[in-house]
């Protein structure tokens, strides 16, 4: 799985690629993981996610819980309607903070 | 008003006596006033403490305590604070009027008296002082009406608040009541690969009268019911509760469904009619509760599509046939516990593969709108014709829907039910009908590797078919959870050997059937976890039951490996321009 970490306003934003399976999601795992750890503001940016299954969803769910338990800002950006579907099926369309934009991220930020 | 034998007032008057103090005691007494005359202020005020008079008179110039220092000292006592003084002065004494004023006084006459003068100033401050009693009184008769109300309005205080903690109480009990009802609802439903269920449930209020549930009686049949308590409220949801736990199928002499056999495959099932009888002997209408409950129960004969059911003054099942009108299937029996020693009618419907039967309580069609006009019949066929295609969940759900639509409040005044089923086909028609077109067939090593690959296949194999892409996405994602529970928990992590992936349409089915040579897996394991607990293989369980219309497993018929059958219908409607 290639991944991209850039920064932009004071946000890191990680670009993940490709299809976030059982194969690839211990990688996501870490990816995401690593960056909540070492960054504040952090955008997940899935518009090159092609394709997410329940082990990639429980990747998502860790990662997020991890910020939040941290007192960090974590958003998805991007979103496919694939990917959109698959987190709707799970009901996490309503959790999750998902914006179709950076700026409309930065601009929803409490 | 003169020779008034009545008693005016009594009027004390200090001053010295001289004869013309005198003539006017005389003349007092004939216009209806007692006269006491007292020498100086010490004996005015001793006197007046005793005699409370109505009216004094201070001569101005009185020996010793001087008229202002008694006046003071009479204006300080209880007794005379409010009693009107006048005093007697000389028309030249013009400071001593002044004076008399500042040290409380109402007026002053001087002398020599003139006799009308100083009677209609006596009449007037009577008339004052009585006015000022009045008014008193009925400040003071206010006031304590005011304290009265505030204690009324305190009591009332504390009696809305002890109304409230009751109702929140009451409130408490029924909601743990209705959670105790909603717990008796179906949580899973039977999995089969030739039939599927679906309900939905709307009480009118807390609690219901209605209830309703679907279990399987033998690997070949299941039985459905719906019943309805008559009235609402917490009387008819205590018989309804207690018919739902008496409905349930278990393996022992109190089952109403199964005589059971010492060996299991001996058991017979109880027909309809003998089970609406032993209810009707079980339940008789009681004098004071005046309770009775309509019921429809049925055995659905899963080799067969055979519906073998007994309907109590309950609204007839709707049958839908593929492409036809759905016609209601009338049995005319008497509600249960209105009579006793009633033989119940039974009916049988033959179902044609992809027919649907439903049941409801009269709640769906009794549903009013603001013209107090029913939801009837016909808008409830109109609605199951307009969802034929549509998973059966869908259907069952537009009906409540529509119905509460009707309401136009989303409050119906009567319980909602509804409980329905597809027979699909025979199992052997469904899965291994050779004449089925063949999609895919791909076995590979169970490696979260060989995942990608697959999905690839599957969604170039779906693609060929002019299915949404939204549709084929969804299958493709319950495929592979599909696959990954057979990595994980049959094969218990990943390894060489094989799952067998074959997709075959028949008609608008799509069939999707998985092998693996893994030891036998219990059935319980497509069971979807609650969303909360996000963890593998629960979640993915959860995807698989919300894509697929029906989902089964079993042990492969030779001995070794289990048999995943997931089925969807894909037909879409055509549309028109």
């Amino acid at each position: 799985m290639e991944h991209h970490i850039r920064e932009e306003q004071g946000y890191h934003i990680a670009s993940l690629t490709g299809e976030i399976d059982l194969e690839t999601s211990p990688q996501a795992r870490k990816i995401l993981l690593d960056t909540v750890d070492h960054c504040e503001k952090i955008l997940i940016d899935m518009a090159s996610v092609t394709y997410l299954d329940s082990s990639g969803i429980a990747t998502l769910v860790e990662a997020f819980q991890r910020a939040k338990k941290n007192g960090k800002h974590m958003a998805f950006i991007y979103l496919s309607p694939a990917v959109l579907r698959v987190l709707s099926l799970a009901r996490l369309d309503k959790v999750f903070a998902i914006h179709a934009d950076i700026e409309s991220a930065i601009h929803a930020e409490p | 008003m003169t020779g008034n034998p009545m008693h005016l007032g009594l009027i004390l008057m200090a001053i010295e006596r001289s004869p013309e103090v005198d003539g006017l005691i005389r003349s007092f007494s004939a216009y209806g006033f007692e006269l006491r005359l007292v020498p100086d202020g010490e004996t005015a005020l001793l006197f007046s403490q005793e005699l409370n008079p109505d009216l004094i008179f201070l001569d101005v110039s009185l020996p010793g305590l001087s008229g202002f220092d008694t006046c003071l000292r009479l204006k300080e006592l209880d007794t005379t604070k409010d009693t009107p003084v006048i005093f007697v002065t000389t028309p030249s004494d013009r400071a001593s009027t002044v004076n008399g004023f500042s040290v409380g006084a109402v007026d002053y006459v001087t002398r020599p008296f003139q006799l009308e003068e100083v009677i209609a100033r006596i009449t007037t401050h009577l008339k004052i002082r009585n006015l000022h009693v009045l008014l008193e009184e009925i400040i003071s008769n206010l006031q304590e009406e005011v304290a009265e109300r505030q204690r009324t309005e305190e009591a009332l205080q504390e009696s809305m608040q002890l109304v409230q903690q009751a109702n929140d109480r009451m409130k408490n009990d029924l909601a743990a009541a209705a959670r105790v009802q909603q717990a008796l609802l179906p949580e899973i439903l039977p999995v089969l690969s030739n039939a599927s269920f679906a309900w939905t449930y709307k009480p009118c209020s807390e609690l219901g009268g209605d209830s309703l549930n679907v279990f399987q009686l033998d690997p070949d049949h299941v039985g459905l019911y719906v019943l309805d308590v008559s009235g609402h409220g917490v009387s008819a949801s205590l018989l309804s509760v207690t018919l739902s736990r008496v409905l349930i199928p278990r393996r022992d002499p109190s089952c109403l469904f199964i005589k059971a056999n010492r060996a299991p495959e001996a058991d017979t099932l109880v027909s309809p009619a003998d089970i609406a009888s032993r209810l009707n002997r079980m339940f008789p209408m009681s004098e004071d509760g005046r309770q009775y409950f309509t019921l429809i129960y049925g055995i659905l004969d899963t080799r067969n599509g055979m519906f073998r059911y007994t309907c109590a003054g309950h609204p007839p099942p709707l049958y839908l046939a593929p492409d036809q009108p759905a016609i209601p299937c009338e049995i005319g029996n008497v509600p249960i516990g209105l009579f006793e020693d009633i033989h119940y009618e039974e009916g049988t419907i033959q179902l044609q593969p992809g027919g649907r039967l439903f049941l409801y309580s009269d709640g769906v069609l009794e549903a009013r709108n603001a013209s107090k006009e029913f939801f009837g019949e016909a808008r409830l066929q109109e609605t199951l014709e307009a969802t034929q295609s549509s998973p059966l969940q869908v259907s069952v759900d537009s009906i409540m829907n529509a119905a509460l639509d009707w309401t136009g409040t989303h409050h119906a005044q009567d319980d909602l039910s509804i409980l329905a089923f597809e027979w699909t086909s025979r199992k052997d028609e469904l899965v291994d009908n050779p004449n089925k077109e063949v999609i895919l067939a791909h076995q590979f090593p169970a490696h979260a590797k060989e995942l990608g690959p697959m999905r690839a296949m599957t969604r170039t194999a779906l693609n060929n078919h002019s299915w949404r892409s939204d549709i084929v996405e969804d299958i493709v994602l319950a495929i592979d959870e599909a696959c990954q529970n057979i990595i994980r928990h049959a094969y218990h992590g990943e390894c060489d050997d094989p799952i067998l992936l074959r997709i075959k349409l028949n008609n608008h089915a799509l069939v999707v059937v998985l092998e693996d040579q893994a030891p036998t897996v219990s059935p319980d394991c497509m069971n979807p976890r609650a969303l909360e607990d996000i963890r593998p293989g629960g979640l993915g369980c959860h995807f698989i039951r919300q894509v697929m219309d029906t989902v089964s497993i079993e042990p492969s018929s030779t001995g070794q490996g289990n048999i995943l059958r997931m089925s969807k219908n894909v037909y879409s409607p055509p549309t028109f321009q």
